[in-house]
């Protein structure tokens, strides 16, 4: 069985990684089984198949800065955002989670002694949602205009409607433009984009939450891989790819 | 990554006097928690694997604060005994009241005092801010004149 320490999770809420900023993460993903006891039963009797619900929690520490926690979680207060919770990090092949949520609760704790700390709640799902099964295809930085492709993965046991995820973290340079694709094949050599984000720029990033795009897959082939592109002078991305299914 | 140590936070809470003075906490306080909440509509109908739930629903706050007893006239007790049930309105600083620095204020309630003296213990009190009209504001500290 393999074991992990918890110390590598990563959690990002939108387009911003805060990772750097929390120490306890909490997903739960429950179902109703509505009870159907009768005056015959010894037990407790339920039905299966109910409703179904999620919810991840967030712990760490009050910052202070124009994109740290404090000042995001101000704005994204009652907004959707998709949320991102990989529990042994985000390098390739790695199994996470993601969700559309909601941000629903957020709380700040100042004790005498301690550090400042906060929490928050993304909670539910915006309508439409779902709670995706992701693997994470690529995390990292990019510098210098160019195309790069990067190793595929293999997904092979993945199945059921799948999405892919774009997070443009950071993209610094003089007019810098980042593009991203999710490519696909079952020989794990020619590969088709099935799914593409283009052109962003640091205004698309926006100030609060960064950029994040995520968008049903044309297909599912056994591989993907992603193949990124930076234009502009000096461009300078750190970005996250990953492909999820239900 | 700017993380800060709780100890500098600075609470100041109006008084119920008619010039509603600002009465700073900071030095009998030890202890605050600043909840802001939103409600999310749930809209789960029949057909629906997962519970779904709409954006944009009605925003709350909640600010509780742990603190030292004090019997001076215009000191933590005072205050807060004539303030239950009033209108009010606080000023916290999650990092100090430094121009430039974090302001959180919002005017309240306060709906709930609470005292407590154990034997062994210095006596302590508790208190809630709940929100009275308006939103809670971000801000930062003014210059002080």
């Amino acid at each position: 069985m393999a074991k992990i320490v918890a110390r590598n999770a990563r959690v990002l809420l939108g387009g911003r990684d805060y990772s750097g900023q929390a120490n306890s993460t909490t997903l739960t993903f429950s179902a109703e089984a509505p009870e159907v006891t009768t005056f015959a039963d010894n037990t407790r009797a339920r039905l299966a198949s109910g409703i179904q619900d999620v919810e991840l929690t967030l712990d760490g520490f009050f910052g202070t800065g124009a994109s740290e926690v404090d000042a995001d979680m101000n704005n994204m207060l009652a907004a959707s955002v998709l949320a991102g919770f990989y529990p042994n990090g985000y390098a390739a092949s790695r199994q996470g989670y993601e969700l559309v949520g909601i941000v629903t609760n957020y709380e700040q704790t100042y004790a005498a002694a301690d550090a400042a700390a906060i929490s928050a709640t993304v909670g539910g799902l915006s309508s439409s949602g779902n709670l995706y099964v992701a693997k994470s295809l690529y995390y990292g930085t990019l510098s210098g205009a160019g195309a790069s492709n990067i190793t595929s993965v293999d997904f092979s046991a993945s199945s059921g409607t799948s999405i892919g995820i774009v997070r443009c973290l950071t993209l610094t340079g003089t007019n810098p433009s980042f593009s991203a694709s999710i490519q696909e094949a079952n020989n794990d050599s020619t590969f088709t984009t099935i799914y593409a984000v283009t052109s962003v720029s640091p205004n698309a990033l926006g100030p609060i939450i960064g950029a994040s795009f995520s968008s049903p897959l044309a297909s599912a082939s056994r591989y993907r891989r992603v193949a990124a592109s930076l234009s502009g002078t000096s461009p300078c991305a750190t970005f996250f790819v990953a492909s999820a299914s239900i | 990554m700017a993380k800060i140590v709780a100890r500098n936070a600075s609470l100041g809470i109006h008084d119920s006097t008619a010039a509603a003075t600002c009465r700073a906490f900071s030095a009998s306080a030890n202890s605050i928690t600043l909840t802001y909440s939103a409600e999310a509509p749930e809209v789960t109908a029949f057909g629906d694997g997962l519970r779904q739930r709409l954006q944009d629903g009605i925003k709350d706050w909640e600010l509780t604060f742990d603190a030292f007893f004090a019997t001076g006239a215009n000191e933590v007790d005072a205050t807060l005994y004539s303030l239950v049930g009033a209108s009010t309105y606080f000023s916290f600083g999650p990092n100090g009241s430094a121009t430039g620095a974090i302001l959180y204020g919002a005017c309240a309630i306060l709906t709930n005092y609470e005292m407590t003296f154990g034997v062994a213990d210095a006596a302590t009190v508790s208190g809630t801010l709940v929100s009275r009209s308006g939103s809670l504001s971000r801000g930062t500290w003014p210059v002080l004149s």
